[in-house]
């Protein structure tokens, strides 16, 4: 270090030099089609929830100046309440829309703690939901200023305070979900626990029901519901109402507490935060390559020597078979796609729960429809993933250029497991159908089948092109870095949208003239038409692969 | 091109204004145990990418074992084995699930992979790791990996990149070894390596290429009877001086960094 003056560490030139090196990374991604591409998509989607933020800020500002001025506690508290869940929720739900900014390579420079907590918190501010609960908390603010003006200084302290605890709260879970995603186990561990907790969430439904038919039980439900909503007063969302409740009624001392109360959880989330942070900036690099597995010897290369029976099977003898193979091997891996293959059929579950069709007293069920609701489900669930079908390989792209394969044989060996995997969820759903609903009609059986195939071929020949020209690499140990995103998301959704439409139509075609197996023949002939276009796209797809191979392989290969 | 393992005529790579490779002609017998020397940035992993798929050359032609790269592309790969740069591995596979997969996308019978797969691993001293993923491999377990899959198919032509970094002494020489044990069989090998010892160790003719360009190519006695021309009389050079002289000196004597302690 020697000669080397202090003043070239100062906070204010590094923090310059981060905000030029993320502009500089900005420009230079324009370089490229992809790159501009993305960057227009980001300019969309950020103007659309801009907008989406300006009116949930005039909502806010309606309704915190209604709810205020006219003494609608309850209204307030909903706001407050409904503000925390999308802040804290939808950052984990919208990794399509928004990136972290991964900053802990930082931690190598002779940065401050404090210039890398404020990098790190700086970042991770710049996402969907601070924009949106940022302008909602500005709304919100006005109308209560504008409803009570004597309350000023009690309003700009208690919004302000629950910002600050929004903001950290939600940094402090995604620091603490990338510790726990960075090691293969503990990911497929929080994963299993956040799928079982979102198919638990969509049983409440189905529970208030319940509840609603059985009054002795909602009965002592409610008194417990009671008590823990007293406990809630003291919980951040509820905290601001509280303190302008006791303001507004004189009672300060009161309203003091409350608003420590929420400064104490700022503090608490803030300390949590704290401890991931300081760890980053020692150094703390969780690879996955420390994870320990036993060391036990097998012979897994003499199990795999047997004939599978599924090499007989059409498509399966060569390398696209060898390709399927090893696909459905890695879908299989991931706890996710567990819950992709179980969701159709919960959701099934949770329908004829609700009630909401004939028969019962409140609704619909499913009445003969589960097996078309299951299967419509599994192609949002799964066709998805042909969109983005070089995303888990990484640098093992490689292989499929070096390999004496032509890359249609690549493509269709990919195409082939996700097909296979989607036939077997289709006879899955068939059988839950039949057990929770009733075995649907033949016709609509059939139709629902054909229709299925239609839009899957179409989302395959798309999805092959989209993957080459917009790749993603997946990691799971990243938030925001799990999937498709940007242009290439909103292709597929045009898509998957698309098709269903033109193959529901020719359903619905054949039911308006009473003669539904027509609309099974009509899809019949646009799953023919679909088979064609799927075999003619693969030789552009191949050439695109040859000219897309650079941009393919540099972005799996990235760090 | 004749009867050479591997002919490059004219091959060039440009990207945009930036050429990468610059008419580089280079023949390789069969049999030949080839080191592909250069700085770094002058063009070794491009010419690789180029020679093995990954990449399209601009202009120019290659020829591997006498057919056309271009033309022939599914035939030619057939005949070569590659350890690319970033090694090409699949993370979510156990070792002997990648060993087979890759053995099958080269034609094998599910049986010969599998077989195969069994015996490179015990040989690259990874069947002890058994159930465990790719990702969870070491960075030397991880480059044994790609070697032994580089090599599953038996191939007449192997490309390694930088074979030997993260690899422990000990597996080194087995490396070593079983790559000298190939070309004793007639294989061809085509080497880049930072580690010029090991190339000089390992191969009997080498080219350097600097800025894209070819700048020599020939034995090791080739190229060290040509440098030591200049040279003082009697002395034996070693292949990092002839590196060395060929294109570590040029523009002088670097200046100093006087502000370094």
């Amino acid at each position: 270090m020697a000669g080397v003056e202090r003043t070239a560490l100062s906070t204010r030139v590094q923090l310059r030099a981060i905000a030029q090196v993320r502009w500089q990374l900005l420009v230079n991604s324009l370089r490229t089609v992809t790159g501009t591409l993305e960057a227009i998509s980001r300019v969309i989607s950020g103007l659309v929830f801009t907008l989406l933020g300006f009116g949930g800020a005039v909502g806010f500002a309606v309704g915190g100046w209604w709810a205020l001025g006219q003494g609608h506690a309850a209204v307030l508290g909903a706001l407050l309440w409904g503000l925390f869940v999308f802040w804290q929720v939808f950052p984990l739900a919208s990794s399509t829309f928004s990136e972290q900014v991964d900053v802990s390579h930082l931690a190598r420079f002779p940065l401050s703690f404090r210039a890398y907590c404020l990098v790190r918190v700086a970042f991770g501010a710049v996402d969907v939901a601070t924009l949106v609960g940022g302008l909602c908390c500005l709304g919100l603010a006005i109308g209560l200023l504008v409803a009570r003006p004597e309350l000023a200084g009690w309003i700009v302290v208690g919004v302000t305070l629950y910002a600050a605890f929004n903001l950290l709260l939600s940094q402090m879970i995604f620091a603490w979900l990338e510790r726990w995603l960075a090691r293969r186990k503990t990911r497929e561990l929080l994963t299993v626990l956040f799928f079982v907790v979102i198919v638990a969430v969509q049983f409440i439904g189905p529970a208030v029901n319940y509840m609603d038919h059985h009054r002795a039980a909602a009965s002592a439900t409610a008194s417990q519901a009671m008590a823990w909503l007293h406990f809630a007063d003291w919980l951040p969302p509820s905290l601001p109402l509280r303190a302008l409740t006791f303001a507004g009624g004189g009672a300060w001392g009161m309203a003091l507490a409350a608003v420590a109360a929420l400064a104490v959880w700022s503090v608490v989330v803030l300390r949590l935060l704290n401890l991931r942070l300081v760890r980053e900036y020692r150094g703390e690099v969780w690879s996955e390559s420390a994870a320990p597995t036993r060391r036990r010897k097998t012979a897994s290369a003499e199990v795999t020597a047997r004939p599978r029976w599924w090499d007989r099977l059409p498509g399966w003898g060569g390398a696209a078979g060898t390709i399927a193979e090893k696909e459905l091997r890695y879908l299989l891996r991931s706890p996710a796609m567990y819950f992709a293959l179980a969701m159709p059929v919960v959701l099934m579950l949770i329908l004829q729960a609700q009630g909401l069709g004939g028969g019962h007293r409140h609704g619909l069920a499913l009445s003969g429809f589960g097996f078309p609701v299951g299967v419509a489900y599994t192609l949002l669930a799964l066709t998805n993933l042909s969109f983005n079908q070089f995303g888990n390989d990484g640098v093992g792209a490689q292989l499929y250029f070096v390999a004496p394969v032509a890359f249609r044989t690549v493509l269709r060996g990919k195409n082939l497991a996700l097909g296979t995997l989607i036939a077997l969820e289709i006879v899955v759903v068939f059988i839950a159908a039949a057990l929770v609903d009733r075995p649907p009609a033949l016709a609509l059986a059939a139709a629902t089948v054909v229709g299925m195939a239609f839009a899957s071929l179409c989302t395959f020949a798309a999805g092959n092109m989209i993957s080459l020209t917009f790749p993603r690499k997946v990691d799971f140990s990243r938030m925001g870095k799990q999937g498709l995103r940007g242009v290439g998301s909103m292709v597929a959704l045009a898509v998957e949208g698309g098709a269903v439409a033109i193959a529901g139509l020719a359903a619905v075609a054949g039911i308006l003239l009473h003669r539904p197996w027509l609309g099974v023949g009509l899809e019949l002939v646009l799953t023919a038409a679909a088979i064609v276009v799927y075999q003619y796209l693969l030789g552009p797809a191949e050439q695109l692969a040859g000219r897309q191979r650079e941009t393919l392989l540099a972005e799996l290969s990235k760090a | 091109m004749g009867e050479w393992a591997i002919a490059t005529q004219g091959l060039t790579r440009r990207f945009e204004a930036f050429t990468a490779v610059d008419e580089v002609s280079l023949q390789v017998a069969p049999g030949q145990f080839f080191g592909f020397l250069g700085p770094n940035g002058a063009g070794k992993s491009t010419t690789i990418k180029m020679l093995t798929g990954l990449l399209a050359p601009t202009s120019g032609s290659m020829e591997i074992l006498g057919l056309d790269f271009q033309a022939h592309p599914v035939e030619v790969k057939r005949q070569i084995g590659v350890v690319p740069e970033g090694m090409a591995l699949f993370g979510r596979l156990t070792g002997a699930e990648y060993l087979n997969f890759v053995g099958r996308m080269y034609g094998l019978d599910r049986l010969t992979a599998a077989q195969r797969a069994g015996e490179l691993l015990e040989f690259m001293q990874l069947a002890e790791a058994g159930r465990k993923l790719v990702t969870d491999y070491s960075h030397g377990m991880q480059k044994k990996l790609a070697l032994a899959a580089a090599v599953i198919h038996g191939p007449r032509v192997l490309f390694l990149d930088e074979p030997f970094e993260g690899v422990d002494a000990v597996a080194a020489v087995t490396l070593k070894n079983m790559l000298q044990n190939m070309i004793a069989r007639g294989a061809t090998i085509f080497l880049t390596s930072h580690v010029l010892e090991i190339v000089e160790r390992l191969c009997s003719h080498v080219a350097i290429i600097h800025k894209g360009k070819l700048v020599a190519q020939g034995s090791l006695e080739e190229l060290r009877a040509g440098v030591e021309a200049e040279a003082a009389a009697g002395e034996k050079l070693t292949l990092e001086q002839i590196f060395l002289r060929i294109v570590g000196t040029e523009g002088g004597t670097r200046p100093e960094l006087s502000w370094l302690a």
